[in-house]
C-alpha cells in the first residue's frame, strides 16, 4: 500500500486528431454485419437438403429403388431388356416431377417474393435443388444404362441415347407447366404433364423396331433437339425470376 | 454512412406507368410511405428490394446500383411483402430456422436472435405450433420477426400493420422505435395513424408519383388554413359531400353533425377553422382538392 503513487496518472495528454480517427475506426467497425456470415458451398447444400419436402426427395429416392428393384427382377427372370429399357424410359420421363414440385412451393404457397431478397436468393435455392435432383436423376440414368448394357448387345451410347431423349423431353414439358402455373393446384397439373410424359416414352414399346439402329439418327436428332429446348425453358425461367415475373403476381 | 438512392426511377407494365421518374434520398431514419391503393407503393417498394427491375432509372445503395451489389445488398436488407407467404406445415421456429439459413445468419447466434425477435413479437409461446394454427395477426406478426432475422440496415415493409388489431399495431409501433435510427426503415401504408406515429419523414405517392415529401411540419403547412370544422343537419352532408373533401364526421347527441373538411374556401358561414392533422394533409394530397 505504501507505493499506491506509483500507479496514479498524473497527466495523461489526448491526441484529438488521433482518437476521432480511432473512433471512427470504431464505428466502421460496429457498421460492419454482426449477424451475418457467407456460407460455405457445403453449408449451403446442407442447409437446403434439410428443408427440401420429404414427398420430393422421398419420391425420387423411391423411383430409384424401384428401378432397382425391377432392373433385379428382369436380370432373375432373364427378361426381354428391351422391354425394360422402354419401362425405364417410362420411369425416366417421369422423376423429373419431384424437382418440378419442390421448385414450385415456393411460388405456390407465395414465399418466393421473400426468397428472393435473402442473401441465398430463390434464383440461387433454385440452383441448389436443380444440381441436387439433376444428380439423383443422372445416378439413377447412369445406373439404368449400365445395367441394361450388361444384359443386352446395345452398345452403352445408344442406350444412354434412348433413356435420355424421353428423359430431357419430359423435362421440357414439365417446364412448360412449370413458367404457366401460378396457384396451388398447379401441382396436379405438374403431375399430370409427367404422367402424360412417361405414357408417351412407352409408345416405342409398341414396336421394338424403334429401338434399332435404323432409328438411332431420329433418336438422336429429338434428343439435339429437346436439349436445345430445355436450355431455352431454363433461361426464359431465370428471366422471368431476375425480371420479378413469375414473383409477383399481384 | 448509408445511403439509397433512387435516381428517376420508373416502371412500366406495358402501357401502364405504375412508377414515374422517383427520385429521392433515403438516409439513416424513418420513412412512412403513403398512397392510395394502386398509388404505386408496393411496386417501389419491390424495386427497392430487388425483386422488380426498373424499366428505367437506377437505385444506388451507397452510390452503387443495387442489382450489381448482388449478395452484398440483400445482406442488408430485411423486407415484409405485402403478402407474407410461409409454409403452412413449418412450425414457427422451423421457419425462422429455415430463413436464417437463406440470410446467412451463423447458426451460433441465430438461436439467440429467434428467440428474442419472437419474444418482442410475443410469439415465444407459439415457437414450436405449425403457422398454418396461427391466426392472421399472429402470422403478420412473425413476418415482421422474420424481416428482422438478420439485424437489417435497410428494413422494408409494405403494409407492416395489416391484419393487426390496436393492441398490436401498439405493440409493432413500439418495436419499430426500439429498433433505433441507424437503419433505413421504409414502411408503407393507407392507415395515416400508422405512419403519423412512427415517420420521421413522409412521402406521399399517387398515380406512381410523389406528391409531397417531408416531415409532418412540413407536410402540415401545406393545409395550414384549408382545414374546416362545422356543425351541419344531416340533411345538409351530402351537398357538402359532394362540393368538398369531407375528412371525417362525428354524430352528435343533439342530432347535428360535426364535420371536418379540407378545402381552400371556407365551406359553409358556421365552419371554424381548426388545426391540420395528417390525414387532412393525405386527403388534400390525393384528391380532395374540391372547394
Amino acid at each position: 500500500m505504501g507505493n499506491k503513487d506509483k500507479f496514479i496518472l498524473k497527466e495523461v495528454s489526448i491526441d484529438a486528431r488521433q482518437k476521432q480517427k480511432i473512433l471512427k475506426k470504431i464505428s466502421e467497425a460496429v457498421e460492419e454485419k454482426r449477424y451475418l456470415y457467407h456460407p460455405s458451398l457445403w453449408e449451403i447444400f446442407r442447409g437446403q437438403l434439410k428443408y427440401i419436402s420429404g414427398f420430393c426427395l422421398g419420391g425420387q429416392i423411391l423411383c430409384f429403388v424401384f428401378f432397382v428393384i425391377l432392373l433385379g427382377y428382369f436380370q432373375r427372370q432373364g427378361g426381354d431388356m428391351t422391354e425394360f429399357l422402354g419401362i425405364g424410359s417410362g420411369v425416366s420421363a417421369g422423376i423429373g416431377v419431384f424437382l418440378m414440385v419442390e421448385l414450385s412451393r415456393s411460388r405456390d404457397y407465395g414465399v418466393a417474393e421473400l426468397e428472393q431478397v435473402c442473401y441465398l436468393n430463390l434464383k440461387q435455392v433454385w440452383c441448389v435443388k436443380m444440381i441436387l435432383f439433376g444428380s439423383l436423376d443422372i445416378l439413377m440414368l447412369t445406373a439404368m444404362a449400365f445395367g441394361i448394357a450388361g444384359n443386352t448387345s446395345l452398345e452403352l451410347i445408344r442406350i444412354i441415347v434412348y433413356l435420355l431423349a424421353p428423359f430431357v423431353m419430359s423435362n421440357v414439358l414439365q417446364l412448360f407447366v412449370f413458367t404457366l402455373l401460378r396457384s396451388r393446384k398447379g401441382e396436379y397439373l405438374q403431375i399430370g404433364a409427367a404422367a402424360v410424359s412417361s405414357g408417351l416414352s412407352l409408345l416405342p414399346l409398341s414396336d421394338p423396331g424403334w429401338y434399332t439402329a435404323a432409328y438411332f439418327g431420329v433418336w438422336v436428332c429429338v434428343l439435339a433437339a429437346a436439349l436445345l429446348f430445355l436450355v431455352r425453358e431454363i433461361i426464359q425461367v431465370y428471366h422471368n425470376l431476375e425480371e420479378g415475373e413469375g414473383i409477383c403476381w399481384n | 454512412m448509408l445511403e439509397l438512392k433512387l435516381d428517376r426511377v420508373s416502371k412500366h407494365y406495358k402501357q401502364k406507368i405504375v412508377a414515374d421518374r422517383l427520385e429521392f434520398t433515403f438516409q439513416k431514419g424513418i420513412y412512412g410511405l403513403l398512397g392510395e391503393n394502386g398509388a404505386g407503393k408496393t411496386t417501389l417498394l419491390r424495386m427497392i428490394v430487388g425483386v422488380l427491375k426498373p424499366t428505367a432509372g437506377e437505385i444506388l445503395c451507397n452510390q452503387r446500383e443495387i442489382g450489381k451489389l448482388g449478395g452484398a445488398y440483400r445482406m442488408k436488407l430485411g423486407y415484409l411483402p405485402q403478402k407474407f407467404g410461409y409454409y403452412p406445415n413449418f412450425t414457427v421456429w422451423r421457419y425462422l430456422e429455415y430463413l436464417t439459413e437463406l440470410k446467412a445468419v451463423p447458426l451460433e447466434t441465430a438461436g439467440d436472435r429467434m428467440e428474442k425477435l419472437l419474444e418482442q413479437t410475443g410469439l415465444l409461446h407459439v415457437k414450436t405450433e405449425k403457422i398454418k394454427t396461427l391466426s392472421g395477426g399472429m402470422v403478420r406478426r412473425l413476418g415482421i420477426a422474420q424481416a428482422l432475422l438478420n439485424d437489417p440496415e435497410i428494413l422494408i415493409l409494405d403494409e407492416p400493420t395489416a391484419g393487426l388489431d390496436p393492441k398490436e399495431r401498439i405493440r409493432f409501433r413500439n418495436l419499430l422505435g426500439s429498433l433505433g435510427r441507424d437503419r433505413i426503415v421504409l414502411l408503407s401504408s393507407h392507415i395515416v395513424s400508422d405512419i403519423e406515429f412512427i415517420a420521421d419523414e413522409i412521402l406521399i405517392m399517387k398515380s406512381g408519383k410523389f406528391i409531397e415529401t417531408g416531415n409532418q411540419e412540413k407536410m402540415l403547412k401545406t393545409v395550414e388554413g384549408k382545414v374546416w370544422e362545422c356543425l351541419e343537419m344531416p340533411e345538409n352532408l351530402e351537398g357538402l359531400n359532394r362540393k368538398f373533401p369531407v375528412s371525417s364526421m362525428k354524430n352528435l347527441k343533439n342530432g347535428k353533425v360535426e364535420v371536418r373538411i379540407v378545402s381552400e374556401i371556407r365551406p359553409s358561414e358556421h365552419a371554424v377553422q381548426a388545426a391540420p392533422n395528417l390525414e387532412d394533409v393525405y386527403l388534400y394530397q390525393t384528391g380532395g382538392r374540391k372547394g
